[in-house]
């Protein structure tokens, strides 16, 4: 039974939920801070893509993911691997390509991937990881597992061919695979309402005949209940179904151009977001496009803060 | 039995004896099957069949995602330069698979389009430029010995290749020899044996390299005659040693490319065997290479026949 991270005491059922999510979002978020602060002091010198913002997700699929269900990520990994990984350690020194590794320093942090976390793959090539999931969902059925296989991608990795190429693979040949498009808006620098027309996702899903979700507020809970009920039904009709989650990149700044009237905002993509501090509290944005300040709908904020000093404390401790 | 033939019985044959395979393609149990390379294949205890869709990038990463899960795949291909739309996969997930120990195999099968007519968009076609690109091992498949060692030894072989035939010699009887074969370690093949020359063949020109023999045993003398089905061989010690002893080598190669396997022998010998005499029958670039042609690989044998002569 899982215990309240403060007082060491068993917590009860519904408790145990809500505090235990929390102390998920807190801890991805706060490790990944750690990470930021590294990376800024030039400790790394790997490309890391953070994911601030990006939490409640990645606690979420951690939440429903079947046992030997299979997560196959994109070069924007960095919420899963901390979530299936539940250390830090290891994470910083695979990006300091130490031998201590999650990898043993051999994969970094674009193609992060954790076989025994049922990570089996990550890439750094937008779209490329979409057949390798068509392949991981074939070996599936071939041999009879009924395992889901879960594959990431964004607004960016669906532009690619490969996208509809897997999708109509898998809906051919009837293959349980989940795909969660994290739509963040970016791809690099350019925003998705300068780079392209508006994409209708449940359209698309509906044209290969296959179930659409779309998850937005941040809430793991209200999001883990609609990735189970798709899972559910991927099991049970054999097929894929598309999940589109509205993600904000968080750690992004303005900056005023020479001889502009308007600041300009810059998504920092990879590497670290150089005006995010490291904090106590890690609030970014006020807004429930930040995870972790979707956590004060359900809990005492002075609670928030003292779990959330406790956590980093540990895992400050952790890579110490 | 003709070339093509040949070839679907030793797939069907090696299929029927392995263990657990995928075998997938667009048509590979339809239609021509494939030009008849998947003909006769049906699912089996151990054989699962997929006719698929036309999505090459998504159809190589599939077989890179059976190996990562420890199944088996052969993907049969009409055409090698489909295999363009995949070389994402080739290249960078082939890196990923690199680090790891391969329990599975993923073969691609594919037809090199070397009879010359498809035009500009089937110009890009030779096996070594795509083993060059992405590091994968590559085999040609020119005679009955080389589909013999080659679908045998290498086709569910743990780890990923290109296998390619020709579709110039689809029709034609299988260049066969009756002389006994070496198989060194390095993947080389010796057909004969003998004093005036070293003759190693490339790509698909082994029915271009036995004319060749031929026409110096007409005259009364004899030659070595090698045939090199790895395209990223790299251990030329045999060839080296023989064509030291005979003081002439001859490339016969038909592959249209800047990146030929014979250019690393020709390299090696010319650094390392600086006596022997270096003679190439190659294909080269034409000035209207990107248009349809008939491009076949022809030997000036009289001439040739005075080079090799005039020691």
């Amino acid at each position: 039974m899982a215990s309240n991270i403060l007082t060491g005491k068993p917590l009860a059922g519904n408790e145990q939920s809500l505090i235990g999510v929390a102390s998920e979002i807190l801890r991805i978020r706060l490790s990944q801070l750690i990470i930021n602060e590294k990376y800024k002091s030039g400790s790394f010198r790997i490309p890391i893509h953070l994911a601030l913002g990006h939490e409640a997700i990645a606690v979420a699929a951690d939440t429903v993911l079947g046992k030997q269900d299979a997560l196959i990520l994109p070069h924007r990994n960095l919420h899963y691997n901390l979530a299936r990984a539940k250390s830090l350690r290891p994470i910083v020194d695979e990006f300091l390509l130490k031998e201590t590794g999650l990898a043993n320093g051999k994969l970094g942090s674009m193609n992060l991937a954790n076989p025994d976390a049922r990570i089996l793959y990550a890439s750094s090539i937008l779209g490329n990881n979409l057949g390798i999931a068509a392949g991981t969902a074939l070996a599936n059925k071939v041999t009879e597992t009924g395992d889901v296989t879960w594959v990431v991608t964004g607004d960016g990795g669906m532009e690619e061919g490969a996208f509809y190429e897997a999708l109509q693979f898998c809906a051919a040949h009837g293959l349980r695979l989940l795909i969660l498009v994290e739509n963040n808006g970016w791809s690099l620098a350019t925003h998705i309402m300068e780079r392209r027309c508006p994409v209708n996702l449940e359209r698309i899903a509906s044209a290969f005949g296959v179930p659409y979700a779309r998850l937005d507020g941040n809430v793991p809970q209200a999001y883990a209940q609609v990735l189970r009920e798709l899972r559910a039904g991927i099991v049970q009709h054999s097929m894929p179904a598309v999940v589109e989650v509205v993600v904000k990149t968080l750690g992004g700044w303005h900056t005023l151009d020479e001889g502009a009237t308007v600041p300009r905002y810059i998504n920092y993509h990879a590497g670290p977001a150089a005006k995010v501090q490291l904090g106590d509290w890690p609030v970014l944005e006020e807004s429930e496009s930040d995870p972790v300040y979707v956590l004060l709908k359900q809990h005492d904020r002075d609670r928030l803060e003292e779990l959330s000093r406790t956590m980093l404390g540990q895992l400050l401790s952790e890579i110490r | 039995m003709n070339y093509i033939e040949y070839v679907n019985l030793k797939i069907r044959s090696n299929i029927s004896t392995a263990g657990r395979v995928v075998v997938y393609g667009q048509n590979v149990a339809a239609g021509s099957c494939v030009s008849g390379l998947a003909k006769g294949l049906k699912a089996e205890k151990n054989a699962t069949v997929l006719n698929t869709i036309n999505a090459e990038n998504t159809l190589v990463g599939v077989g890179l995602g059976l190996l990562l899960n420890g199944v088996s795949s052969l993907f049969v291909m009409k055409q090698l330069d489909f295999l363009l739309l995949g070389v994402d996969q080739l290249v960078n997930t082939s890196n990923i698979l690199r680090g790891m120990t391969p329990k599975a195999s993923f073969s691609i099968v594919a037809a090199v389009v070397d009879s010359g007519y498809e035009g500009p968009q089937s110009c890009l076609n030779s096996l070594s430029d795509f083993c060059a690109l992405t590091r994968i091992s590559g085999y040609t498949i020119a005679t009955k010995q080389d589909a013999d060692e080659v679908f045998d030894n290498r086709l569910f072989e743990p780890g990923i290749r290109i296998i390619c035939v020709s579709q110039r010699l689809l029709k034609s009887e299988i260049p066969d020899t009756e002389a006994e074969v070496k198989i060194p370690q390095s993947g080389i093949q010796k057909h004969a044996d003998g004093h005036d020359a070293t003759i190693a063949s490339f790509n698909f020109s082994f029915p271009q390299a036995r004319d060749i023999l031929m026409s110096l045993r007409a005259q009364g003398r004899t030659a070595s005659l090698y045939n090199v089905n790895t395209v990223l061989a790299d251990d030329w010690t045999e060839i080296m040693k023989d064509a030291a002893r005979t003081g002439t080598l001859l490339i016969v190669d038909d592959s249209r490319s800047y990146n030929r396997s014979s250019d690393r022998l020709m390299t090696a010998v010319s650094q390392q065997e600086k006596s022997v005499r270096i003679i190439t029958v190659r294909r080269e670039f034409g000035r209207h290479w990107y248009q349809p042609s008939p491009d076949v690989m022809t030997v000036d044998m009289p001439s040739l026949m005075r080079e090799i002569g005039n020691v």
